[in-house]
């Protein structure tokens, strides 16, 4: 049973982590409060993944079509200098009129071009502070403010500041502010016409659509890893409880036949080993369901940043799959069981 | 005038069976023709491999015969499906074993309840096993697991299982043979006493004379072929004969 229950926790740790992971994304990204995302051609929705390529400059212009508010360019960069961390930079009073401002709760906007924002949650993870240096591209920070988590990034720097390490001039994302939230789809059609359709092969996301636009398949071959999981999953489950009831069928060659000799039919018998099949099953899900939760809070604790969300869909995907394979792997023991001889069986020593 | 026919409770036309594992042996049982009567107790004896066990065996529906037919109450057994085969030995049958055949990791009342868990529905309200642990004398041990049971009170608890289900027949495989004589005793008084409240018809499998003599008839078997059969009240236990059989199928 454990070891059904430790093949199905695979598949929902990675699941349950990706899908956290991507949820956190989503809310992040929509809680920048932005109607209008930009992108280049091909880009991720995943922002920190995308690159520099978009001239900033192309903010301004935006900003001047009829129907947005605000417009600003933010340039983005993964840090891996402690762990996987994307991080914005930003033009912060463009930034503020599309956002509507970072809450500070400790310090203020930047006061020069080393110097960076981070969120409450950054501050908890890395054990940094107000005043504290921050290594970023082979460059020393120093934090001015500590801001409410929730736009975007977890650490943001001036947005010239980053392009003169990574591009000059150039931005991966603008995000755009309508006047009205209504008229996002007349506002993302009339950036298509923009400039006699200088941004028509460009992206151009409506925040709301965020949610269903980032998905397993944003992350190359994730779907596909995840499948692999579970069908890896599946046939441990099968070999497990394939190897449980065969071991006992033989084992159990006497107990078989003196149930035959008192009156017990194939088909009980069958029914018999394919119902612990399933219950050996049931309970190892079961048991996988309270060792995912026990493994969420032990890695929660320790990377309190990360999320889980374990989708109901999914669990029961799992479940099914799960009990397939529990009747696959107890079908042949229960053939044996239930075609077992009782002569054979009563004279067995 | 109108005369009784006896319908025999169990009926076996020339039944045989080869075995298919063993190519080339003669049948362990060869075309036997045997008729035993609603509430009789007949004993089959015989040397070992004459075919008691398996003509036990296949009475009891455990195997199929190569040819011919077992009918109880006329009705062939040999032609049913498994599944009616199946209910038939649990709800119409009791089956006692030599070496007891209990589920050693179960309790003796456990035990006894096991036919009652096989899906079936019984033919009759049943009889409360803590009554059926009584009238074998084992209500105080009811909770003690078998294998701490002397074999003795393993067998009884066999034989409480049997019946749990009110049977009609009973089929018992030298059911004293793994007993010392005191118990062997005790194990059969109980089978003669419960055949009485109950009506059983009863085939037993013995080697031992002093037990076949208690029975109503004696089906001696050779070689897979009943050799002779004789009724025990026509028996003089001191007789030449009966002297005979107790040498000739020592224990």
């Amino acid at each position: 049973m454990l070891m059904i229950s430790v093949a199905l926790l695979l598949g929902l740790v990675i699941k349950g982590l990706s899908t956290g992971v991507m949820e956190e994304k989503i809310q992040r990204t929509e809680g920048i409060g932005a109607d209008l995302m930009i992108q280049p051609p091909h880009s991720s929705y995943i922002l920190g993944l995308g690159e520099n390529v978009m001239p900033d400059s192309l903010a301004q212009k935006i900003a001047e079509v009829d129907g947005v508010e605000a417009a600003t360019a933010v340039a983005t960069n993964v840090s891996f200098t402690n762990r996987f961390e994307a991080l914005f930079g930003i033009d912060l009073p463009s930034f503020n009129r599309v956002t509507g401002g970072f809450e500070y709760l400790q310090g203020g906007p930047f006061t020069g071009p080393y110097t960076a924002l981070v969120d409450d949650v950054y501050v908890k993870t890395h054990h940094v502070h107000l005043g504290g240096t921050l290594n970023l591209l082979n460059h020393n920070f120093t934090i001015c403010g500590v801001v409410e988590h929730g736009k975007g990034a977890r650490v943001f720097i001036p947005l010239k500041t980053l392009q003169d390490l990574l591009a000059p001039g150039k931005c991966a994302v603008i995000f755009v502010k309508c006047v009205s939230p209504d008229l996002d789809a007349t506002v993302a059609q009339r950036l298509k016409e923009f400039a006699g359709g200088a941004l028509k092969d460009y992206q151009i996301t409506e925040m709301r659509d965020l949610a269903t636009l980032i998905t397993p398949s944003s992350f190359l071959g994730l779907r596909q890893f995840l499948l692999v999981i579970v069908i890896f999953a599946g046939v441990i489950n099968f070999l497990v409880i394939f190897l449980a009831l065969y071991v006992q069928v033989l084992g159990q060659t006497r107990e078989l036949g003196i149930l035959r000799a008192l009156g017990a039919s194939r088909r009980y018998l069958l029914r018999l080993f394919l119902g612990e099949a399933c219950l050996l099953c049931l309970l190892g899900g079961a048991l996988s369901l309270l060792l995912y939760f026990l493994t969420r809070s032990i890695i929660l604790s320790i990377y309190p940043a990360l999320h889980f969300l374990l989708p109901l869909g999914y669990v029961l995907w799992v479940a099914v799959i799960a009990l397939a394979s529990a009747v696959l792997g107890g079908a042949y023991p229960a053939y044996r069981a239930s075609s077992s001889e009782p002569i054979a069986a009563l004279t067995y020593e | 005038m109108e005369t009784d026919v006896v319908k025999p409770k169990i009926e076996t036309r020339a039944l045989t069976k080869i075995y298919e594992d063993a190519p080339g042996s003669p049948p362990a049982v060869n075309s036997v023709n045997l008729s035993v009567p609603a509430g009789q107790f007949a004993a089959i004896m015989g040397p070992s491999g004459s075919g008691k066990t398996t003509l036990l065996y296949l009475i009891a529906g455990l195997t199929n015969p190569t040819a011919g037919e077992v009918l109880i109450d006329g009705v062939s057994i040999s032609s049913m499906p498994d599944i009616a085969r199946a209910k038939m030995r649990n709800t119409r049958m009791g089956f006692v074993f030599q070496r007891f055949n209990l589920l050693g990791f179960l309790s003796a009342r456990d035990n006894i309840e096991v036919p009652r868990l096989l899906g079936w529905k019984p033919r009759r309200a049943p009889r409360s096993i803590d009554d059926l642990l009584a009238a074998v004398g084992l209500e105080k041990k009811r909770l003690r697991k078998v294998n701490e049971l002397s074999s003795g009170e393993q067998q009884r608890v066999a034989i409480a299982r049997a019946l749990v289900n009110d049977p009609d027949i009973l089929l018992a495989d030298e059911p004293t043979g793994n007993l010392d004589s005191r118990n062997a005793d005790a194990v059969l008084d109980l089978i003669l006493r419960l055949r009485a409240d109950l009506g059983l018809t009863i085939v037993m499998v013995t080697h031992n004379p002093e037990v076949a003599l208690r029975a109503d008839r004696i089906i001696q078997m050779r070689d897979g072929c009943v050799e002779r059969e004789l009724k025990t009240d026509e028996i003089d236990p001191s007789s030449e004969w009966a002297q005979r059989l107790a040498g000739h199928f020592p224990r």
